[in-house]
This record gives C-alpha cells, structure tokens and sequence, in this order.
C-alpha cells in the first residue's frame, strides 16, 4: 500500500515557504498539520449547526448534539472500543490521566500501595501518579529500558508486587519512538490484580489500536496529533472502572438531579464531562478520523517505517551523531531522537528553521529519560503520513550546512 | 535575507565565545552567586561573582545550554569585570531592553555584548541570551543581601 503524494495537497500549512524555503514540517509528535476536510468541518459547525448540546430541543441544538456524539461513536470505532459511552472527551491526554490520576486513584490507591511506570514516560504520565502517590503515601516505581532501548519485560516482572495497584505506561515513547508490548505488559500486571492504564498520546495517530484487543484498562490519547483539532482529548477506560469513578468536576451536565445538600451523577459519560465541552472541536475530530481510515492505518504505518528506516540510514551518516531508540524500525514510531557533538539542539534547531525545516528541541517533557540518557536534551525529527522521503533529505543537507555555521566555516 | 542563515545569529565571537568560553569557572570564595534555568529547555547556568566595597572584582560561572545562552555568559563578564555595581546593573539593563527590541537601547556602553543583537530578531532565543544576565541579576542581589565578611 503506498500513501500518494497527492495528499499533502490537503493540507494548507504545508503549502508555505519558511524563511525563504519550502515547509518540511518533521514536528509530528509536537502535533500534526490539519486537513482541509477538518478545517471545513469546523467552519460548517460554526456556520450551520452551533448550538449548545444536551440541553435546548431545538433544531440546531439537536443538530449541534448529533455532530458531537457522532464523533464519540466515531472515536470508539477507531480505538475498537465495543461502547461509546466509554468514550470520555477531555481537554488533551494530559487531562485524561489527571482524571485517572484523581478520581481512580483516589479511591484505590493507599499508603504504602505502587504504582508502576516507566523511565520513558512524558512527564504527563509521571507528575500526576507523583502528586497522587505524594498524598496517598504511596511510591511511584520506574522500570528501565534495556540496550535497545526498549521496556525491560524482567525489570517489570519483578516490579510486579501485591502492592502494586497500576501500571501507567506509554504505548509509544515521544522521545526514543520505543513501542511497548502492552497485551504483554496487561497479561503480567492483572496476574498480580494491578490496572494498566496506557498513554496512547504518541501510538493511536500512527498504529492501529484496539483497546479491546490490548485488554488494558483505560487508554488515552489527544485528537490534535492525529491531524483533528486542539482542545480535544479522549479518555477509554472500561465500562465498570468508569462506573466506579467519581466525577472530579461538579456542574452543568454532570448531574442527575441536584439537591440543595447534594446531587447525583449523570450516566457515563456525561458524569465525566462538566460544562460546555469543546464541540466544534470534538465534532471536526470525526473528519480526522474518516480522513485517518480512509488512507488506511496499514498505509500510514508502512509509509512511516520506510521514512523512519531511511532517516535512520542518512542520519548514521551525520558527523558526531548519537542516535536514540531501537536499532530496528519495527520496534519504533516514526520518532528520531539524536544528538550531535558540536552544537546543542537549540542551535541545531534554528538554523534548520532557517532553512525550513522544523524539528524539535528540548527535553520533550521527559527529564527522567534525559538523565538517563546523559544528555540535558535531544533534537528530534517525527514523521507522519505526508512527509516524503525528500524531507529526510531537506534534514540531513540541513543538519550539514548547520555543522559548517556552527564550526564557523559557512 | 542576505548572506545565510548563521549571518545574524551566529556572529564570530559569538560562536568563538560559546568555543571558548572566558571565565568558565565559578570563584572560590563567591560574595554573591544564583542559579538560572530555562525550565523549557534545560539550559542552566551557576553563577558566582566576588564584589568588594561597591566593585564587582570577580565573576565565574559554569553550567551548560545552547551557544547563545553560553556566549552571553561568556561576553557578559569581559563587559562587567572590574565595573561599580551601579555601572553593572545599569549595563544589564540596556542589554535587556537591546534584546527586547527597543530602539533606546544605549548600545555603546554594551560593548561585545551587541554581538548578541540578532538574537532579538529570534524571539524563541531570547530567553537564551538573557539567561546569564538574569542570573547575574539575582547573584548581585545574593551579594548585596548577604552579610559583610569583610
């Protein structure tokens, strides 16, 4: 299956010239670019169909509902999710977790309890099980990653206790593209009566994904990496988990019926949602979906290997390059992490934007495996299903005349 | 645009002061000293510095980043070493209204420092070259709250 080429036509932002070159957006897992037919699909919420949802009985009120709860069938579908009103929208994968991190853990985690992550979690998959454990008194456990930079399967057996309450771990490293073997990981961690609670922020947009099929227990990820729009996150968690949960915010939406002392819940998923969500957001993400599933995930992912076995291929090439992340594609994401010895990612990254060419610099919102790696940041490439195999080219004759400036030879 | 892309940025005694950097270690005996970071992208810098009466007669820092945040650290000491502290926060001064921008920047009592001009033009990078003057700012600070061991 091959992705044409045509479809980068689709998407306006990549028809630009950045200081005098053409775009080469390699900033993926930062966010992606946006479709027209998702642009298009904002601007017909606005023009046709606003309202607000579940409340008024008019025509544009229904029709305002409608697009919305479309797009929360529309999501199960995409993740395999047999219920859709195990579909939670949030603001981001970020708030996913914290609602997790809050209302589940609250209730389930104690003092002297585990939790059990990984070195290569982004910091929004760390610093809310941290707060949690801080006021529950329990202790977040990290296990390490092996030579090829993947999750250490024994370091995470052994990690496995009876105190042990959940793993949060990421199905896709933002920084090394390390993919995780969750059925894996679900298998070890229920054997001991431990929940596995994936971040899929960095797997759904290029994998196929079926939360079913993993066996996890919840799953979150953002709409604005899979070419939808900002402001949307989502939250699967199993139908009995969420059930157990208590709302973390009180308000419009949420109730049943609200007493002068108390109230109770609305069913899932409104009990989950309070206030005003973002609908033309959450709408527009059902064209990203349509968009997604119409190239095929198949597609993506092939055309993302191809990229990602070449750029690490060219980039082995590069003076004074230390390459992050598992030696064989198959084990990654479309995620190139490096680092080079004459001149910091900062520096590296401004002048491949003088040239066009946008990356990431920085420690990605992960400390911990910065440490770890011995450096205080990476520059990162990421690729999704429009960049072409000139890109890597663009990034590579970039990162050269970079290495002449810097060395003072231009 | 003329020339490439280093030509505004990467002036030779910047990248010649990021290479080489003057005065990469911090005083033994500090009257004054701050830790800066740039929590967004993990540049960090210590700086210390020795003030007597009212002179600044050392400065050193160490730490690690990008060329500008480490060049101005570097270029930020030949212009301060030896100046009343009046005269040093004054030069911090301009040097930050330089990287804002503004047209009143007094450029000739920054001396090497207006290598550092281009950054202006960058607005991500401006925290990086205002990083060692920031901290710098908190080490005076530090010196003129501590008490005398004079």
């Amino acid at each position: 299956m091959m992705i044409p080429a045509r479809i980068r036509e689709d998407f306006p932002a990549l028809q630009q010239e950045i200081n005098g070159s053409p775009l080469v957006y390699l900033d993926n897992a930062a966010t992606s670019q946006k479709p027209q037919q998702v642009i298009d699909a904002i601007v017909s919420f606005y023009t046709n169909d606003n309202a607000n949802i579940h409340r008024s009985v008019h025509t544009l009120a229904a029709r305002a509902s409608e697009r919305y709860e479309h797009a929360r069938a529309r999501t199960a579908r995409f993740i395999g999710a047999r219920d859709a009103s195990s579909i939670v929208f949030t603001r981001n994968t970020t708030e996913a977790i914290n609602l997790l991190a809050t209302s589940w853990g609250d209730a389930n985690v104690h003092e002297g309890d585990e939790i059990v992550l990984s070195t290569m979690e982004h910091h929004s998959n760390i610093v809310p099980w941290q707060i949690l454990a801080n006021r529950k008194g329990a202790r977040l456990r990290f296990v390490g990653l092996d030579a090829d930079y993947l999750l250490d399967m024994d370091e995470l057996r052994k990690a496995l206790t009876n105190r042990t309450r959940a793993v949060c771990i990421t199905q896709a490293s933002n920084v090394l593209g390390s993919i995780t073997r969750i059925t894996e990981i679900v298998e070890a961690a229920h054997a001991v009566g431990a929940r596995v609670f994936v971040d899929g922020a960095q797997s759904v947009p290029h994998l196929a994904v079926d939360v079913e099929a993993l066996g996890c227990d919840a799953f979150s990820f953002s709409a604005h990496k899979m070419l939808g729009p900002t402001g949307v996150g989502v939250l699967w968690a199993r139908r009995e988990l969420l059930e157990s949960m208590s709302p973390v915010l009180g308000g419009g939406s949420m109730i049943s019926v609200v007493h002068d002392d108390h109230s109770t819940w609305a069913d899932l998923p409104q009990k989950f949602e309070a206030g005003t969500p973002a609908i033309a957001e959450v709408s527009a993400f059902a064209a990203a979906l349509d968009y997604l599933d119409a190239i095929g995930m198949g597609a993506i992912r092939e055309h993302e290997l191809s990229l990602t076995a070449l750029a690490l291929d060219r980039l082995a090439t590069v003076p004074g390059i230390r390459l992050f992340g598992p030696s064989n594609p198959a084990n990654r994401t479309g995620v190139v992490s490096f680092h080079l010895d004459w001149g910091h990612p900062h520096d590296i990254s401004t002048l491949l934007d003088q040239q066009g060419v946008a990356i990431r610099a920085g420690h990605h919102c992960a400390q911990p495996l910065m440490r770890r790696l011995g450096v205080s940041s990476t520059s990162r490439a990421s690729f999704y299903l429009y960049n072409e195999m000139s890109d890597v080219d663009a990034l590579v004759d970039g990162l050269a005349r970079a290495r002449g400036i810097l060395r003072g030879a231009a | 645009m003329t020339g490439f892309i280093g030509d505004d940025l990467y002036r030779e005694s910047i990248l010649d002061h990021s290479q080489r950097p003057r005065r990469n270690a911090l005083p033994s005996n500090p009257t004054g000293a701050s830790e800066g970071v740039n929590p967004l992208c993990g540049d960090a810098l210590n700086i210390g510095i020795v003030v007597e009466g009212s002179v600044l007669v050392a400065y050193g820092f160490d730490g690690s980043g990008c060329a500008i945040s480490q060049a101005s650290a570097s270029l930020l000491g030949d212009e301060i070493v030896g100046l009343d502290i009046g005269e040093v926060r004054s030069i911090l001064h301009q040097f930050e209204s330089l990287m804002r921008g503004e047209a009143g920047a007094n450029a000739s009592t920054l001396g090497e420092l207006t290598a550092l001009e281009g950054v202006a033009r960058f607005p991500m990078r401006v925290k990086c070259a205002t990083l060692a003057a920031k901290t710098l700012q908190q080490a005076l600070d530090a010196a003129a709250n501590a008490p005398s061991v004079k």
